[in-house]
């Protein structure tokens, strides 16, 4: 064989085994169905299924602890067949197969239908395995092995989704754009155009898609009953850790919401056919308010409530209430007189009937005189306005209230112009401002010497005798308001004033007193406005007043350049993200923030 | 003889290339050849948190024969003793810009600013930059021991950063940055590609 030959060979047999592993990899698997969620019967017509034999030993009078002890010692005894990480691969293809499409399976919360290989992670749409319960890296239990591998567990899912819910507790949270799960980072949801059919996370808690609730709930119920002695596994009110979960009060409210699906029933059943054992609160959902609602832990009494709220399954299924729409709001009061600048207390809202849901969002009709947040009304202007309260539930419902706004108690009066020179015979009309702004500015004049000045009941002053005079305004809404004046009468023509300038000078003085960024801003702008209102000549009377307001002006923009010079430094920084095919526009990007930040 | 030594040094071969193929380094390299690709849409958010004040730059962009930026931002008002200034301390615009032809026209006017002069480097994802890294297929995260490398950019100083990159075989969707910046602000970058 010749060299050419031999090298010829080599190269072909690399080639074919790289062409080989080439098609071992993964492709992309582009068919996914639009999640068909299970449909949530309510509970008036729910029917439990199960007839069978298995839990014909167990003494269903007890209750609490004792019950749960019988009830793990049963689906464990059971448990012949411990299903290992990688076969579950297998057991996905028959547990959640979408009956409605060949080689399809159903991804957990969300209900979407992908075609399912048996391969992980592979794919547009990969599949991997959910640890309903967070796993915690391992030391929650074991990952791959005893809760971490049982099929009543873990799940089918998305593996985006499955690594955006990583370990977050399960509870409500608001149905908002921004706390929306997005499918693979991008604008897609994973269910219809139905907000129920969304997953939704915030904080450390993640709220499933409608139908998949109360299967979260029933399956950590059956984690804590199967595994909660081996792994030492509970639940608590609020947000759990890795040994821990919740919020139970939550899981019980969807697990009474929510009767099991045709979804978890068919599994159950494939599941029970694997491993012996079945999931208990499927087959017997009263299971769960007999053992969590009598255990003696912190959370019994509370879903004591859940029970009496949303209904029991003991007792022939009575039905539960119906849902928690409200029927009508009302709120805890339906006027408000507020005076400008003053905040009402915060308003109660208490939906109908008892114990419906009362969130809700809160407008106004006229901003200009009232805002309104969290159920907190703001005066902000003269006027009336109307205060509704729009039930979250259902848009139809709503309570309103009137609030009457009226101009704000007067806390000080200023008197321009101040002071005020007049020569023997001058007059000069007084005015008084009211702060704050927008106060009743009516006063009562009076002269502290008729002998040098006269002020009349409008403020007008005229100069009888040589000397020096006290004028008082006193606030008619409050007389121990005051401000005064002091008038010089000459003999002689004085220069005339030009203009008050003590309300710049107060400015200025204010400015010490603020505490935040925010207020010293507002301070300063106000200072700055006030000078640039003066003319020429009462400029030149508060230089001193003007190279303290300069000096503080410059303190602060020394202040917060840090603050932008942060935000300069990140946007620098992002717009390095590729220097190629985008270049032109992140590079415009930085110019624009350039221009705009560092003016 | 000599052909199953040939047929085994092909064996050594293709496994060498197979092993190669596994590593960290290939993950790397993908987030970074699909960061290179294009996009019909970007939307970059940067957010700076320091002392509780929370500043943001918000970016869409949109990608054609006019690339069409689209841009929120919020900062600290700076005092003019001249007056006009915003009512706020932290004040809020917004805009519109186009580029085409390397040129930024802003609000209808071209900008002076010498876009094509401006020149930064991209980011280095070499694997020597990062540690923690857990890799998926379609998913990558890791603790960035190197900022000055992993940003290409011996002034640029960082610390605690992290990385997150969601992607698929054609395209990467989403890409987070994470870090505390000099003066210690908790910085966040997000960009989402469409």
């Amino acid at each position: 064989m010749t060299q050419r030959k031999k090298l010829s060979l080599v190269m072909s047999c690399v080639l074919i085994l790289v062409l080989a592993c080439a098609m071992i990899l993964p492709f992309a698997n582009r068919s996914v169905a639009i999640a068909e969620p299970p449909t949530v019967s309510d509970r008036e017509s729910w029917v439990n299924p199960y007839d069978g034999s298995y839990y014909d030993n167990l003494n269903t009078d007890k209750r609490g602890t004792a019950f749960r002890s019988d009830l793990a010692n049963l689906i464990t005894t059971t448990h012949k067949h411990q299903t290992t990480y990688d076969e579950l691969k297998t057991v996905y293809k028959t547990s959640d197969a979408d009956p409605n499409k060949s080689g399809n399976v159903i991804w957990f919360y969300t209900g979407t239908s992908a075609q399912y290989t048996g391969d992980m992670d592979s794919g547009n749409y990969p599949t991997n395995r959910e640890h309903v319960w967070p796993k915690q890296a391992g030391a929650a239990f074991p990952e791959k092995s005893q809760a971490g591998s049982d099929a009543h567990h873990l799940r089918p899912l998305n593996t985006q989704l499955n690594s955006t819910r990583n370990n977050h507790q399960f509870g409500e949270v608001a149905q908002t754009t921004s706390n929306r799960v997005y499918q693979s980072g991008t604008a897609r949801n994973y269910g219809t155009t139905d907000p129920d059919t969304w997953c939704y996370l915030s904080g450390n808690y993640f709220y499933p898609a409608k139908g998949y609730r109360g299967a979260t709930a029933r399956i950590l119920f059956y984690v804590q009953t199967r595994w909660g002695d081996v792994s030492k596994l509970s639940f608590v009110l609020g947000e759990g850790y890795s040994k821990t979960i919740g919020d139970i009060e939550t899981l019980m409210k969807w697990h009474l919401q929510e009767p099991p699906t045709d979804q978890e029933i068919r599994r159950n059943e494939v599941v029970f056919g694997i491993q012996g054992n079945r999931n208990p609160f499927i087959d017997h959902p009263e299971y769960a308010e007999m053992i969590y609602c009598n255990d003696n832990q912190s959370y019994s009494n509370t879903l004591k409530n859940v029970v009496a709220k949303y209904g029991s399954y003991l007792n022939n299924n009575v039905p539960p209430i119906p849902d928690d729409d409200p029927t009508a709001l009302t709120l805890s009061v339906s006027s408000l007189q507020l005076k400008v600048g003053e905040s009402s207390q915060q308003i109660t809202v208490t939906a109908v009937p008892q114990g419906a849901n009362n969130s809700v969002v809160w407008s106004t009709t006229d901003e200009r005189v009232a805002t309104v947040a969290n159920g907190i009304v703001r005066a902000v202007g003269t006027g009336t306005a109307t205060i509704t309260a729009t039930s979250t539930a259902v848009s139809s419902v709503k309570a309103t209230l009137t609030v009457t706004v009226s101009a704000p108690s007067v806390t000080s009066l200023a008197i321009t112009p101040n002071p005020l020179t007049l020569t023997q015979g001058g007059t000069r009309q007084l005015s008084v401002t009211a702060y704050p702004a927008g106060a009743d500015n009516s006063v009562s004049w009076s002269s502290g010497n008729d002998n040098v000045a006269t002020v009349s009941p409008t403020g007008l002053v005229t100069a009888v005798g040589e000397g020096t005079a006290i004028i008082t305004a006193t606030s008619n809404e409050n007389g121990n308001i005051k401000a005064t004046v002091t008038v010089t009468v000459t003999s002689t023509s004085q220069p005339p004033v030009v203009e008050d300038v003590q309300p710049f000078i107060d400015s200025v003085t204010a400015i010490e007193s603020t505490q935040t960024l925010e207020e010293r801003y507002d301070a300063l702008n106000k200072a700055i406005n006030l000078y640039n209102a003066l003319s020429n000549e009462g400029k030149q009377r508060v230089t001193q007043q003007y190279n303290a307001l300069v000096e503080a002006v410059q303190a602060y923009n020394s202040q917060v350049a840090p603050y932008n010079d942060d935000l300069h430094e990140a946007t620098e920084f992002a717009s390095q993200a590729t220097a190629l095919t985008i270049s032109a526009v992140l590079l415009a990007l930085f110019a624009i923030v350039t221009k705009k930040l560092w003016r | 003889m000599k052909k199953v030594f040939y047929v085994a040094l092909a064996l050594v071969l293709a496994l060498v290339l197979l092993a190669s193929c596994s590593s960290y380094g290939e993950t790397l390299n993908k987030v970074s050849d699909l960061l290179k690709q294009d996009y019909s849409k970007l939307t970059v958010s940067v957010t700076s948190v320091r002392d509780g004040l929370e500043l943001t730059a918000l970016f869409n962009v949109e990608f054609g024969e006019k690339t069409t930026v689209n841009y929120t931002v919020k900062e600290m008002s700076k005092l003019n003793i001249e007056g006009g200034n915003p009512d706020s301390y932290i004040n809020e615009y917004s805009g519109s810009a186009v580029v085409e032809n390397g040129k930024l026209t802003e609000n209808g006017k071209e900008t002076d600013l010498p876009i094509e002069g401006l020149n930064f480097g991209e980011f280095n994802f070499s694997e020597r930059n990062f540690s923690d890294i857990e890799a998926t297929a379609t998913s990558l995260k890791a603790k960035v021991t190197d900022p000055k490398g992993f940003a290409g950019n011996n002034s640029f100083v960082a610390s605690d950063m992290k990385l997150t990159a969601l992607f698929s075989a054609e395209a990467i969707s989403e890409l987070t940055v994470e870090y505390t910046s000099q003066n210690g602000a908790n910085v966040l970058t997000v960009y989402r590609f469409e």
